[in-house]
């Protein structure tokens, strides 16, 4: 067979088909890549609410119980700090057993009265207290707690509060 | 000649070229891939999907159960209130920006009350909403139960009395246990123990206000600076009878030692201290009655250790060695003729509940 034979039966592709190759597969990469990229950007937010949450949870109870027994919000004597309605990033109560006690945020943690913190790694915390009803020997609090966090340039915000009939 | 129908088919002149010469395999090949990348890029989108459907469900229902238990506080605040509170007041949202709650108080069953609060969050008929139930049992009765006044001791779990060395001159009730068992004119009772309205103690304490201008509430600090306690079981002993006894409010623990004589119906943690402790050593003796809302232990210590009137303690009471509680009819009597002592509701008992639905 002669040469020109055997380059007519194994030839090359065309500049046309190379240059439509090439978009193809640029196209795809592309695309794979901001898929990718994506994802993982909702994979880190995903986990950062999931985080948020279980730190959420974690720090009302802890708020609302104490540590021990007759320590936390539920057993306190009277809430000096914030002003009830006001929003501020600690709390700073008297307990059953006449000890004060704070709960505050502070770089990036939420401590409590010991200097240990609860939670870790967040980048923003605010907690509320709002007078629900109120008499010398019936009280109910509202308490608020915000949290945020960023991932990138999302921030992500969670919100979780509830009611606590503090004993008198 | 006729093909037979039955026969396979056989390959045409293209496919057989194509075959043959290898030029459609690269697109098979990339087709292929195409397939199985759109597959992992699906099955990968579909995992993700599911975890934010599991971290939604977990956020939703954290905040559905903090709106539960706001539910049952609420509902603790207006039993305290109004006595007879039976809820059914619908969805509640109140000052919540988002999220509801619904509560069922049952009605008066040997003096409790069921309480079950639901929170739904974002909201009771969103779809994909959030749903948690607590039950809570209420206690709420009418009045201080038939055996109060009764007996030299009380106690709303154990009692424990360690020794032959100890005395208890009169009846002994108990929630849970007593040991030694065999303890004569000892007695379970099944009402819980009864939670005085503090307040009510608390204002009667800063009323009687003696001859040197001092009044009868303890505070951490008059606790810590040796504020004199009454010396007579007696208000106004001086006047004529029926006399009225002293109510001693006591804001933290109270711990007596030594050799001291102390007076009084004492009323030990006030409405705010649960787990206070009365602890007495040495040759102290308490005049009169007290109520502990924590334990109440008398440790050792010489002749005349120990309570007079009687004591109530909402955890265990524990006598170890020369101790001594007896009963008086006389300052039981004076207590009980004197106030009508109110109770509040509390919660007896408290349960998540899960129902699959």
């Amino acid at each position: 067979m002669s040469q020109k034979n055997k380059r007519r039966k194994f030839r090359a592709f065309t500049i046309p088909e190379m240059l439509l190759g090439v978009i193809i597969f640029a196209l795809a990469v592309t695309a794979a890549v901001n898929i990718y990229t994506m994802i993982s950007q909702l994979w880190k937010e995903n986990l950062v609410t999931n985080e948020l949450s279980l730190s959420a949870n974690i720090a009302i109870e802890r708020m609302v119980h104490g540590k021990s027994a007759n320590t936390g919000l539920l057993a306190a004597k009277r809430i000096s700090a914030p002003l009830l309605g006001i929003s501020a990033n600690s709390v700073d109560y008297t307990d059953a057993f006449d000890v004060s006690r704070r709960f505050y945020y502070s770089g990036g943690k939420i401590y409590a009265e010991d200097d240990k913190p609860i939670i870790s790694n967040i980048d923003e915390a605010a907690i509320a207290l709002s007078n629900i009803f109120f008499n010398i020997d019936n009280r109910m609090v509202r308490i608020v707690l915000a949290l945020k966090k960023s991932v990138g340039r999302k921030e992500i915000k969670l919100c979780v509060e509830t009611k606590v009939s503090l004993r008198n | 000649m006729r093909r037979n129908e039955s026969e396979p088919k056989k390959l045409t002149g293209y496919a057989i070229s194509i075959i043959k010469n290898n030029r459609g395999i690269v697109l098979m090949m990339a087709l292929s891939l195409l397939v199985l990348f759109t597959t992992a890029t699906v099955l990968y989108l579909n995992t993700t999907a599911s975890y934010f459907k599991i971290t939604k469900k977990l956020t939703y229902s954290i905040r559905a159960f903090f709106l539960a238990e706001s539910g049952i506080q609420k509902t603790l605040y207006k039993l305290r209130q109004i006595p007879g509170y039976t809820g059914g007041e619908g969805l509640c949202s109140e000052l919540m920006p988002m999220g509801e709650y619904e509560v069922d108080v049952d009605s008066l069953v040997d003096g409790k009350r069921e309480v079950r609060a639901i929170g739904y969050f974002p909201g009771k008929n969103i779809a994909g909403a959030a749903k948690k139930e607590i039950t809570a049992t209420v206690s709420c009765p009418a009045g201080l139960p038939p055996w109060f006044y009764d007996n030299a001791i009380v106690a709303g779990e154990d009692v424990e009395l360690i020794g032959g060395s100890y005395t208890v001159t009169g009846g002994i009730g108990y929630g849970d246990s007593i040991d030694p068992p065999d303890t004569p004119n000892a007695q379970q009772f099944e009402e819980d123990f009864p939670m005085l309205d503090f307040k009510q103690l608390r204002d009667i304490a800063i009323s009687q206000v003696n001859a040197e201008g001092q009044n009868n509430l303890y505070t951490k600090n008059d606790i810590e600076n040796h504020k004199p306690f009454p010396d007579s079981f007696w208000f106004d002993k001086d006047a004529p009878i029926p006399h009225i006894p002293n109510v001693v409010y006591v804001e933290t623990d109270l711990e007596v030692s030594g050799n001291v004589r102390i007076c009084g119906f004492y009323v030990v943690a006030g409405d705010f201290i649960t787990d206070a402790n009365t602890t007495m050593d040495g040759k102290a003796t308490i005049d009169g009655c007290v109520y502990t809302l924590g334990d109440f232990e008398i440790n050792g210590g010489g002749s005349g250790l120990g309570v007079t009137g009687g004591v109530w303690a909402r955890d265990g009471i524990r006598l170890n060695g020369n101790a001594k509680a007896s009963f008086t009819q006389e300052y039981m009597n004076a207590i009980e003729n004197t106030w009508n002592l109110g109770v509040k509701p509390q919660v007896v008992s408290w349960k998540e509940t899960y129902k699959f639905e």
